[in-house]
């Protein structure tokens, strides 16, 4: 579960990326996080990862403070971030490993977890070659069995489908299905708007750091009173604000 | 159609490959360092100018009673070149095909020409810096003793404007050759560790030269004959080797008369001749090399049960991040590996080649025996400063946050406080100093016969100054750290925080070997005093660090 209450974010004195944002994000649910370039996605995303730190407001995870209890914090979710060119040198199961050992994963459970993630994603050939060797989609897909090797409750993903080719797209989404299903909370950010619509159980839609819509896809249809494309929803609420 | 050449220069110099060097960068904040840094490195080169000057002075006066003093010219011109095309090597690979730049260039519809004549030019400025360190002090000790009048002056700007044309043109032609004619290319890691180590024998061979030449000429009459001899052949070497030069110093001999005038001119046209042909070989050959280079060969074989096992082994987060995250890194990225790792033990390399190298002269023989049978309290005092001014040096702490470039959001993200991670930086720093310190240890015991006690006692202080100046580096590196860069070179080479802290080594590196040898300690209380005082002053270190440092850590965003 995370929770945002009137949080903020001011970069330079006067850019306000994000601006008095309250949200919750759900046990049980896929959460997407929709809005146009530049509309404080990744902001938001950095502030509830601890990356940024919010002017003002409260962001916990699992109920943990991630200012006051941050480590603790930090350990409850698995991050994917937009950028997957990270490590270049180390091997994909080296890389594996240290995020195993920074998240205390048991040693028992280390092996039997990296095989079955290295299956579903068709990267047990890729493994053993340093990262800088992967193409663009073999290196998201290395990012995401990191971030995902703790087995966090809470999946926090940046732009997690770009790049992946269909079937690693398929599995991801197929994941996040089980995820959530299984109790647990999936939070991610995409441009991609069919993906939404199919998978998410309730989005929000961001620009210019204020939440312009944020509850379940049927319940943005009741407001726009049409049975209308998430697209051509998205760009009314995003056109109405410029 | 305009070419686009001075474009693509001006448009490289703003976006930093080589602005940053030459501080061109607009904005105001960043000029103002830029040019502290500036000052700070002027004063620094200055007194190896002074010196280049007085001993062009020195040699001026012995050579002109025999009419032979033109050799001067010949001499600086042609080592300056020699040292142009030899560093230009390694800095043309870099920036004709290693820069990540490359791939945002090759798409756009640039003549192979353009992109390589504009990074040409940019390296030509840039050895400008290089050039002025010996030029400069050439031309005024020349200027002044000769009593020179201002045409002297301005073919010297001529030269000083030309003279890397023809050694980068050479290197380049040589660089470009190789890269397409050769697989070398193919393994972009391999290539820079074969191209940096050959950058660094050559540097030592250098300093191996320069010592053997310094010892020669201390006598006036043997540097004479020296000059007589072997001298000439040298000049008409570097002259041979790289035309043109001997135009320049012909040209700056006769400035009084027209001979002067026809030379200048010559060396002009070699310099024309050299680009022209320069540009021609990089139009045709240029693309054949550079593309493709970016793509990077792979087993993509199944890891067995028995690798992924042994790959899977546990350990705690600050040791994985150390010996992962940090050393495994600095080993395996080849910028990183030079500058960081393998200088640590080139260290004792350079200090004992004096040695090694002039054990058969009486004169050092006399110094050897001076040193070995100076008392123990001193050889552990200067032992100790060279381990703390080693371990300031090979930049892995200073460079540490830098080396994060614009991944230092990891460092934020992970479950780690902030003073673990900063710790597991600046313990990495303390393993390669360490075993810096322990062969620093080794060389001097069996050199200088030392006994066991004292090797002990120099690697012990050597860890505890290591320390410190380790946390140094890390706080240093955090209070401006550069983490805006496109090749690893910037993170390490030109990264100021570096200087800073080989000052602050070799500040309290000489400062406590100095008080030491002066207060006349005997062994145990200097080794106690050592390594007492260093290790307050590392947790002094750690403790800002574990305030400030973490305060600064956080609020770092990029």
């Amino acid at each position: 579960m995370i929770e945002l209450t009137n949080v903020s974010k001011t970069f330079g004195g006067t850019v306000k990326a994000v601006n008095n944002l309250t949200m919750t994000v759900n046990n049980g649910e896929i959460f997407g996080f929709l809005g146009p370039n530049g509309a404080g996605k990744t902001t938001t995303i950095k502030l509830i990862t601890g990356i940024l730190n919010a002017d003002s407001g409260d962001i916990r995870i699992n109920g943990l403070d991630i200012r006051k209890n941050t480590i603790e914090a930090k350990r409850q979710f698995g991050y994917v971030p937009d950028d997957p060119n990270i490590f270049l040198r180390l091997k994909g199961v080296e890389y594996i490993n240290f995020l195993a050992d920074v998240y205390n994963v048991p040693a028992s459970e280390r092996k039997a977890r990296i095989e079955d993630l290295a299956n579903r994603f068709g990267m047990t050939d890729a493994l053993g070659d340093q990262i800088q060797t992967y193409s663009h989609g073999m290196r998201q897909k290395i990012v995401l069995m990191g971030a995902l090797i703790h087995d966090p409750s809470v999946w926090i993903l940046d732009e997690p489908m770009t790049g992946l080719d269909p079937k690693s797209s398929f599995i991801l989404k197929e994941m996040m299905r089980e995820h959530a299903d299984s109790g647990k909370t999936v939070f991610f950010s995409t441009h991609v708007l069919d993906v939404a619509e199919r998978i998410c159980d309730r989005v929000a839609v961001i620009n210019k750091g204020n939440v312009l819509f944020c509850g379940k896809i049927d319940e943005m249809k009741d407001l726009f009173k049409k049975d209308a494309s998430l697209e051509s929803m998205f760009l009314e609420l995003t056109e109405d604000e410029k | 159609m305009k070419s686009k050449l001075f474009l693509l220069v001006r448009v490289l110099m703003k976006s930093g490959a080589g602005g940053t060097r030459l501080g061109i960068k607009i904005g105001k904040k960043r000029f103002s360092s830029q040019l502290l840094i500036f000052i700070i490195l002027a004063a620094c080169f200055t007194p190896m100018a002074v010196t280049f000057g007085q001993g062009f002075a020195y040699m001026y006066d012995a050579l002109s009673p025999i009419g032979q003093e033109g050799v001067i010219l010949g001499l600086g011109t042609g080592a300056a070149s020699l040292a142009i095309f030899f560093f230009g090597l390694f800095y043309v690979l870099s920036t004709f095909y290693l820069t990540s730049d490359v791939e945002s260039l090759l798409p756009l519809p640039l003549k192979p020409y353009e992109i390589i004549g504009a990074k040409f030019i940019i390296t030509v400025i840039y050895e400008y810096f290089t050039e002025s360190i010996f030029l400069l002090p050439l031309t005024v000790a020349y200027g002044i003793k000769s009593g020179a009048g201002p045409l002297f002056y301005i073919y010297s700007l001529i030269v000083f404007l030309l003279i890397p044309v023809v050694p980068l043109a050479i290197g380049s032609i040589i660089v470009v050759v190789i890269m397409t004619f050769t697989s070398i290319g193919r393994n972009k890691d391999r290539l820079i560790l074969i191209g940096g180590l050959v950058a660094m024998f050559f540097a030592i061979g250098l300093n191996i030269s320069i010592q053997r030449l310094a010892q020669r000429s201390l006598d006036p009459q043997k540097l004479i004959q020296m000059l007589q001899q072997g001298g000439n052949s040298l000049i008409r070497l570097t002259s041979s080797i790289f035309p043109g030069i001997y135009f320049a110093a012909m040209g700056l001999a006769n400035s009084t008369n027209i001979n002067g005038l026809i030379n200048i001119l010559l060396f002009a046209g070699t310099a024309v001749i050299g680009v022209l042909l320069f540009l021609y070989v990089g139009e045709h050959l240029y693309f054949r090399g550079v593309v493709g280079i970016s793509e990077s060969r792979a087993k993509r074989k199944k890891v067995t049960d028995e690798e992924l096992n042994k790959a899977v082994t546990a350990n705690s987060a600050i040791k994985s991040y150390v010996i992962m995250k940090e050393i495994r890194l600095l080993v395996r990225t080849p910028i990183y590996f030079m500058n960081c790792v393998l200088v640590n033990f080139l260290w004792p390399v350079f200090l004992a080649l004096p040695f090694l190298m002039q054990s058969g002269g009486n004169d050092m023989e006399q110094i050897f025996n001076m040193i070995r049978s100076a008392n123990d309290t001193v050889i552990f005092a200067v032992a100790f400063g060279i381990s703390v001014f080693a371990a300031s040096a090979n930049a892995i702490a200073a460079s540490s946050i830098s080396r994060e470039g614009k991944n230092l959001y990891i460092t934020k993200f992970l479950p780690m406080s902030y003073i673990s991670q900063i710790v597991a930086k600046a313990l990495s720093g303390v393993f390669f100093s360490t075993i810096s310190a322990i062969v620093i240890a080794i060389v001097a015991a069996i050199l200088l016969k030392l006994n066991l006690a004292v090797t002990i006692f120099i690697v012990i202080a050597g860890i505890a100054g290591t320390l410190f100046i380790s946390f140094a580096g890390v706080m240093v590196d955090l209070l401006n750290p550069k983490l805006d860069w496109d090749s690893e070179q910037k993170a390490v080479k030109q990264n100021f925080n570096v200087v800073i802290n080989t000052l602050i080594g070799l500040v309290f590196g000489g400062l406590s070997a100095a008080l030491v040898i002066f207060a006349d300690l005997a062994l145990v209380p200097a080794f106690l005093l050592i390594t007492g005082v260093f290790g307050l002053l590392s947790y002094g270190m750690y403790y800002l660090l574990s305030t400030k440092g973490v305060k600064l850590l956080e609020n770092i965003i990029n």
